[in-house]
């Protein structure tokens, strides 16, 4: 096959795939007053399928610092993180990276 | 109250009359169509300062929207399962022995802790969203007080699930 053939199909410029072009956002866990901290560790396991001590780090953050960022994605992944911790009642919200 | 966790993850619990009363009054309390709209757990506590992006953004204020009508969907499907369950467990209900047992597998474990948790959130904000850790006994109005109960009794059967999920020498 001849050289030429490939130097006409190759992209001029590097291709970026479209992950790297997403924007990503981070899930954002807020302190409150009601929870249980064994049960904010416990949904942080589950949820992230954290180790019990990274999910008990995550929730002396918030439990101390009034707030956590547990994870930075696509929105897409960020959207199904914050729907879980909200289907078990933890104040989560979604930002954007900056 | 007794309760263990079997193998496959399950749990499994049994109670006495009097734990099983309290247990299943305290399910019947859960209406999520009663307070989804009072539910918004997407704002920040006051207090903190919140991203003022979430307001602007249309991909974020979308996503929020998307996530309020999920859980919503979410809290009345919980709804539905727990009324399943609620059927099963009474048909097991040992009336000669006094005693009610839960059999529960992994996934519904989450559930019944969800609803717990749930019901906690609302009687929390009947209450006026207060600083729990502040309040003695004596604050508490008469009105008030069926709503501190609910929120004590769900932290005490909370704990016990977590406590059988997670024994304390695992």
């Amino acid at each position: 096959m001849p050289r030429s053939s490939q130097s006409q199909t190759k992209p001029l410029v590097d291709p970026v795939s479209s992950t790297q072009l997403e924007p990503l956002y981070r899930v954002i866990c807020w302190d409150d007053p009601v929870n249980l901290m064994d049960y904010v560790t416990h949904v942080f396991q589950k949820v992230f399928g954290w180790s019990l001590s990274k999910a008990q780090k995550h929730m002396m953050e918030v439990h101390e610092e009034g707030q956590s960022i547990l994870i930075r994605d696509s929105l897409e992944q960020a959207e199904h993180y914050a729907h879980q911790l909200q289907c078990y009642h933890l104040n989560a919200t979604l930002h954007r990276d900056t | 109250m007794t309760g263990k966790k079997l193998k496959d993850g399950s749990i499994h619990i049994e109670m006495n009359a009097k734990e099983w009363s309290l247990f299943r009054a305290l399910l019947g309390y859960y209406d999520p169509q009663l307070s989804s709209a009072n539910s918004d757990v997407s704002c920040p506590i006051v207090g903190i300062e919140a991203d003022t992006s979430i307001g602007t953004d249309p991909i974020l204020e979308d996503a929020t929207q998307w996530l309020s009508d999920m859980k919503e969907d979410h809290e009345k499907a919980l709804h539905k399962r727990l009324a399943r369950w609620l059927v099963k467990w009474d048909e097991r209900k040992d009336e000669a022995q006094d005693v009610g047992t839960i059999e529960l597998p992994p996934e519904e474990v989450e559930g019944l802790l969800q609803i717990l948790n749930y019901l906690r959130m609302k009687h929390w904000r009947l209450l006026g969203s207060p600083d729990m850790n502040l309040k003695k006994s004596d604050d508490w109005s008469e009105e008030q007080l069926p709503s501190v109960h609910v929120m004590g009794l769900c932290a005490l059967f909370q704990s016990i699930l977590l406590q059988i999920l997670y024994p304390p020498n695992s």
